[in-house]
């Protein structure tokens, strides 16, 4: 299985990376920065299922390079052009925060999973709370990889669960 | 007897039975005084006929009359109202209907009272209307005398000090009000209607009153009864909707109040009851408005039926017959003449609408108007006709008007200017505008048979015909169906023109209207109240029509044209017309992404450029067209119009950088400039505008080449300076060890002995013909190595170890990795070191609600975390970013130590040397290779152990603070993952500094270039998004690229040095250019707690340091040592052989460092 992990925060992504190599096998990972890396990725390779930052800047920031416009949904941003370019593609949003956008334009992770749910109903696979020092994090995530068909390493958990 | 009860008609018969029942409750009211409010509860859904006869009964009996009545003209505040507790609570509500009727029942009970009663009200009405404060004061204290204390009252009193006292009295005269009323409802609708006679309050601000002093969301989630009541009686404009069981509600409540608010409650629910745009209106209402009319002969009630039944009451006031003469000239055309005698009715009569009006559409229909004399310029008129016109600030007209409604809310003006509005405003209107304007009116006229129910509109005309609007008549006939327009021969062509569109449209023949409505905006010409609605009108038909590119082609162009009213609310629905009508062509139009764009304004909040940028990437896919700079070649085939409207708004970088297309911020700016040259071109007299916004993205982007440029720079080392600085013995030593290995292969042979031996140990063999020994070569070239080396990693002129105290661990470090917790108010700086950090206001005040203890508690947490953050700095800058020595820097990570073995590796790389600057080329590669190691081990010390000791810090942060006060859990998270986020990109651009990176991307630049990347970066590293010093630059120069970072370098220390050490004080940067001279002033304010005396002490030694006269080494060292710094960038770096520095201390405690330099070789 091809996923594309599109993830701005290096220890976050280290962590992703780690847990789905040691939960599941057959996993061919690739890993992008921000929103415009992320989205080319996502139409060039056709990744079987996207793990996806909320929040981003528009561009890689590489060699100084300005990340340009920070975008507190580049998650639902990309998951509009998904559906704008009818693109076959499954996301997972991994974050770490709990609200999100500013004053006036605020919503709550709940809220927003909602309405992914609503806008992207063939797309949007789940959303997870992530935390650096929880791990109730990985428990929502290998259900929602297995949901979408990653092969535990294991196959009798796979049974149990 | 029983053969004539057979004969009773069921009227006597229904009579009879009211009489017997009304009796028996009479009997019952007067016997069971307990049971009191049960029996009278009962008794008010008895029919309206028992009701009179019950009170006739008990009359004579006070205490069941204040059961039945309450106290309708209460003398004082304290014994009106009964109390906070609700009406719902102590009797059941009935029915809208019930209640209605109810509410009647009492009010004919003192219709002797209430008749003058309103007449007195409404003549208090017309002296405010018409600025005669002094005669409605002395009315309202009499009206006072007489009726005592009511809601109306309140209000009226309230409007009155608001027009004539400061505001100060006002709120003082409302919270006297406030303070004597005995119940919250009153104390409720005092404070509202001081709002209400505030002048700026729009019906947002009132919304949010509402919310701020009554939390009415909350209330109408858990009370709505409650909510609904406070917003009827209270904030009657800001209702949306209009539902029976509420207005029940609303009735019974009022049971409490004055007999003049019930009055007024009754007439207004009947009136929306008739107007309410949710729906027809209940069956039961014309019986309803029948009786109330009939008991009461009020205008309000009169126009209520009169408009639900379709029949008319004579009416032969002089308003009416005023009216109507007016309305007959406006139908012929005569405009002028009705603009005349319309001022000098409302002059008169200021409490008449119509004349408002009248005057305002006749003005707006004329060719010209210029006689001043006659013309009304108040606000109210003034805006009234900006939106009649609909002028392109007519949206601001709008809320300027909301005001005026919300200033006479209650009043028949105010209704129907609120209709006026209503009608030319296209949001969502809680009442049908036309038929709530009607309700309101001073006298019948012909439009109201577009507001009465169609089947009774024909007879409406016909008992109108005797009145003297004869042409207005037969317009609205036409206008009907029952005529053409063409047979009157006195209706100017545009009257003819509206009416005929208007019958086509309403019968559905849209083409015919389209024609009719086009011919009209042809024949208005220049008059855009005719114009304009016109093309309203026509844009219906289209919609009507499924014609949506003719829609999305009016929309575009009034978009463009800035029609600020009507079209920009037409955009969403537009879109998602054409969305759902499948035709795909219509969005490669141009209208599509202008519509589109437009759309985002008037969105609900949250959208974002999605739609828009969509809309356009349709059209230029479309086109085959990558860029839309593309659009230049193909740009004969759109109108240029919007052509020019989508490259100026909707190609903007926020919306293509949605964009694939786009690899980087700096693609997007440069697109943006091909985008703005293309316009130039376009539009020439937009050309200025153009250029400045060009200049602004140059500018934007040179910074942040700037910003780059400094930070690639960071890690340098001047080799062609030290090459300057090597002596002529060095060098000397230099050629000899290249002429020793330069040696015959067969020499080297012959003396191979030279090596390592197992300890690591160089061999030294004897040789045997004569001074040369097989490893001199090797001890020769150590040496020269190990000198070369110091040099280049310790020369405070030229060396790494000078570069990464200047560029990096001097501040910017710090407050690279402190901005990213200032920002999440995470930690909090101290003054000095050793002393304590300042308490954390940002989470004192989100734990205010918890005890002094748990707030303390927390405090020391977040110190202690600002202070384990600053030594987690301290050792990254102290240890690590140091050159290593076994001795005492054992963390230190640029390691310059070279083993044996990696001697003999430089010394064989060196080996294709042929001359001393081949040699030192060959030493220096390899020294940039050593430093080009120790960077890899930065860049992964600062992405693995730098950023999972500071994500760990937050980690115990969260846990600890949590601990002590869980209420702020969430919040806490909240800036704690905003800061992990902002740590992540600051480490990453930390870590870019590592690296070595020759290439100067910098061309030649201006002064404000330096400027502004200086006090970017400084805003940048301080974390102190606000810093903006004024900055003046004098005299136009062009500097070489390769100054840029020196000079940028300088400006920034003399920057940091404000923000360090004057920090929240007025600053400023100029850069001044006088023929070949440069000077550079950073000045400041002194904080407070600067001793000016120890300051100017300092004045010798900071200037001394800058001439670089410090103590040596200095420039290696943080703290205290910007000033060498400064002296190093200017003599070394920018080769500077004579420049001044000065320093100024002045006794207004002002601060200010000048240094000025030639600029021979500095300029291009």
């Amino acid at each position: 299985m091809n996923v594309l992990i599109v993830e701005d925060n290096d220890d976050k992504c280290r962590h992703l990376v780690d847990f789905i190599r040691s939960e599941f096998i057959d996993i061919s990972l690739q890993e992008t920065f921000s929103y415009n890396s992320g989205l080319h990725a996502i139409r060039d390779a056709s990744p079987d299922v996207v793990i996806l930052d909320m929040s981003m800047s528009t561009f890689d920031r590489h060699a100084g390079q300005s990340g340009g416009r920070k975008r507190p949904f580049a998650g639902r941003d990309i998951f509009q052009e998904i559906k704008r370019l009818e693109l076959d593609t499954l996301a997972i949003v991994v974050t770490q925060y709990a609200t999100f956008g500013d004053k006036g334009n605020r919503r709550s992770l709940a809220e927003l999973t909602a309405e992914l749910d609503t806008d992207f109903p063939e797309h949007h696979v789940g959303t997870v709370y992530y935390h650096p020092s929880r791990s109730d994090w990985r428990a929502a995530l290998g259900r929602l990889l297995r949901m979408v068909g990653a092969k535990p390493q294991d196959p009798r958990r796979k049974e149990r669960s | 007897m029983s053969n004539q009860k057979r004969r009773q008609s069921p009227q006597a018969k229904r009579g009879e039975q009211a009489a017997a029942r009304a009796r028996l409750i009479a009997a019952k009211l007067t016997v069971r005084a307990s049971s009191r409010a049960t029996i009278l509860d009962a008794m008010r859904r008895d029919p309206w006929e028992v009701h009179r006869q019950v009170f006739l009964a008990v009359s004579g009996n006070a205490a069941i009359t204040a059961n039945l009545f309450g106290t309708p003209f209460p003398a004082e505040f304290r014994s009106f109202s009964q109390g906070d507790a609700p009406p719902s609570g102590s009797r059941p509500v009935m029915a809208l209907d019930h209640e209605l009727l109810w509410s009647l029942s009492v009010l004919r009970w003192h219709v002797t009272e209430l008749e003058p009663m309103l007449t007195w009200a409404t003549n208090i009405d017309l002296h405010i209307l018409a600025d005669d404060f002094a005669k409605a004061s002395s009315s309202l204290a009499a009206f006072h005398k007489r009726y005592g204390v009511s809601l109306w009252y309140i209000a009226k009193t309230l409007t009155l000090s608001a027009r004539t006292q400061s505001i100060a009295a006002t709120r003082q005269l409302t919270q006297a009000m406030i303070d004597s009323a005995s119940s919250s409802y009153v104390a409720a609708f005092t404070l509202m209607a001081s709002l209400r006679a505030d002048r700026s309050v729009t019906l947002d601000v009132m919304e949010s009153e509402l919310e701020r002093y009554f939390a009415i969301g909350r209330l109408e989630a858990n009370s709505p009864r409650i909510a609904y009541h406070l917003r009827f009686m209270g904030a009657f404009d800001t209702l949306r909707h209009f539902p029976d069981e509420l207005l029940a509600h609303n009735i019974a409540y009022g049971e409490r109040y004055a007999l003049i608010d019930r009055y007024y409650a009754l007439l207004n629910t009947m009136q929306v009851l008739a107007a309410r745009a949710q729906g027809s209106e209940p069956d039961w209402i014309r019986g309803i408005a029948h009786r109330a009319r009939s008991i009461i002969a009020d205008p309000g009630f009169t126009r209520l039926v009169e408009i639900l039944t379709g029949t008319l009451e004579p009416d032969a006031s002089d308003a009416a017959l005023k009216i109507a003469a007016l309305v007959e000239m406006y139908t012929i055309g005569h405009y002028g003449d009705v603009a005349k005698q319309s001022l000098l009715a409302l002059r008169q009569a200021p409490n008449i609408f119509e004349y408002y009006e009248l005057y305002v559409t006749a003005i707006a229909r004329m060719d010209e108007y210029s006689n001043d004399d006659d013309f009304d310029s108040t606000p109210l008129i003034g805006d009234m006709l900006k939106l009649e016109r609909r002028d392109t600030d007519a949206r601001r007209s709008i809320v300027a008007l909301r005001k005026a409604v919300m200033e006479r809310s209650g009043t028949r003006f105010g209704a129907s200017l609120s209709a006026f509005v209503a009608a030319r405003s296209p949001e969502l209107c809680s009442v049908i505008p036309l038929r709530w304007q009607a309700l309101h009116a001073t006298a019948a006229t012909p439009r109201d048979a577009l507001a009465v129910h169609p089947e009774l509109a024909v007879p409406y005309l016909a008992d109108l015909a005797s009145r003297p609007f004869p042409t207005a008549v037969l317009l609205f006939q036409a206008d009907l169906g029952l005529r053409s327009s063409d047979d009157i021969e006195t209706l100017p062509i545009e009257r003819k023109l509206k009416h005929q569109g208007q019958a086509a449209e309403r019968t559905g023949q849209f083409g015919v209207a389209i024609s009719c409505y086009r011919a009209l905006q042809t024949a208005a010409g220049n008059r855009a109240a005719i114009a304009r609605p016109a093309l309203e009108a026509e844009y219906r038909c289209h919609r009507a029509l499924g014609q949506w590119s003719h829609c999305l082609n009016i929309v575009a162009i009034q978009l463009i044209e800035g029609e600020s009213v009507y079209f920009p609310s037409q955009a969403s629905s537009l879109v998602e017309s054409v969305l759902s009508s499948g035709d795909a062509s219509l969005q490669t139009l141009l209208p599509w992404p202008i519509v589109n764009f437009r759309q985002l304004r008037t969105a609900p909040t949250g959208r974002d450029g999605h739609v828009a940028f969509a809309a356009l990437e349709a059209v230029l896919n479309a086109h085959n067209l990558s860029r839309p700079h593309e659009f230049r070649e193909i740009q004969h085939k759109f109108s240029l119009t919007q052509l020019i409207y989508v490259l100026r708004y909707v190609c903007i970088p926020d919306l293509l950088d949605w964009s694939l297309e786009y690899e980087s911020q700096d693609d997007l700016d440069q697109e943006r400039i091909a985008i703005l040259d293309l316009l130039e071109e376009l539009d020439p007299p937009g050309a200025e505008i153009y250029r400045e916004e060009r200049t602004q993205v140059t500018r934007r982007a040179v910074v942040q080449l700037g910003l780059r440029e400094v930070d690639r720079g960071k890690i340098h080392v001047d080799t062609a300076g030290i090459r300057q600085t090597l002596g002529e013995t060095f060098l000397q030593r230099v050629d000899r060890y290249v002429q020793l290995r330069s040696l015959p292969d067969k020499i080297n042979e012959v003396f191979p002995a030279f090596g390592v031996n197992s300890k690591g140990v160089f061999i030294v063999t004897a040789t045997a013909d004569g001074g040369l020994v097989a490893d001199d070569g090797s001890r020769m070239f150590a040496s020269l190595h190990r000198e070369l080396r110091n040099r280049f990693v310790s020369s405070d002129e030229h060396g790494l170890d000078t570069a990464l105290s200047l560029e990096i661990r001097h501040g910017t470090l710090e407050g690279q990795i402190r901005g990213a917790f200032e920002r999440a108010h995470l930690i909090t700086r101290r003054g000095v070191p050793g002393s304590p950090y300042a308490p954390n206001q940002r989470w004192q005040e989100a734990a205010r609600d918890e005890p002094e203890d748990a707030r303390m508690r927390v405090d020391e947490v977040l110190s202690a975390f600002s202070q384990q953050i600053d030594g987690v700095i301290e050792r990254v800058r102290d240890n690590w970013l140091q050159v290593r020595d076994a001795d005492t820097k054992r963390e230190a990570l640029f390691d310059f130590e070279f083993s044996n073995e990696a001697i003999i590796a430089a010394r064989d790389r060196a080996d294709a040397a042929v001359d001393r600057e081949t040699f030192l080329d060959a030493v220096f590669d390899d020294l940039w290779q050593r430093t080009r190691e120790n960077l890899v081990r930065v860049q992964q010390a600062i992405r693995n152990k730098l950023g999972t000791e500071l994500n760990q810090q937050l980690t115990s942060l969260e846990a600890n603070v949590i601990d002590i006060v869980p209420t702020i859990a969430e919040e806490l998270r909240q800036h704690i993952a905003m800061c992990r986020g902002e740590l992540e990109d600051e480490l990453a651009g930390i870590e870019a500094w590592f690296a070595v990176d020759e290439s100067s991307a910098m061309s030649d630049y201006e002064l404000s270039v330096l400027i502004d990347t200086a006090v970017a970066q400084v805003s940048r590293a301080s974390g102190t998004a606000d810093f903006a010093p004024v900055s003046e630059i004098v005299g136009s120069i062009q500097l070489q690229g390769r100054t840029f970072r020196p000079l940028a370098t300088l400006v920034t220390i003399m920057l940091e040095n404000v923000v360090r050490h004057a920090p929240g004080c007025a600053a400023s940067v100029q850069a001044h250019t006088t023929g070949n001279r440069l000077q550079l002033i950073v000045a400041n304010d002194l904080p407070s707690g600067v001793s000016m005396e120890s300051l100017t002490d300092m004045v010798p030694v900071l200037e001394a340091n800058a001439r670089g006269q410090g103590t040596r080494g200095v420039v290696r060292r943080e703290g205290g040592s910007g000033y060498s710094k400064m002296g190093k960038l200017l003599k070394y770096d920018l080769k500077r052989h004579v420049y001044d520095v000065n320093v100024a201390v002045t006794g207004d405690r002002k601060f200010a460092v000048t240094i000025a330099m030639e600029l021979d070789e500095l300029v291009v």
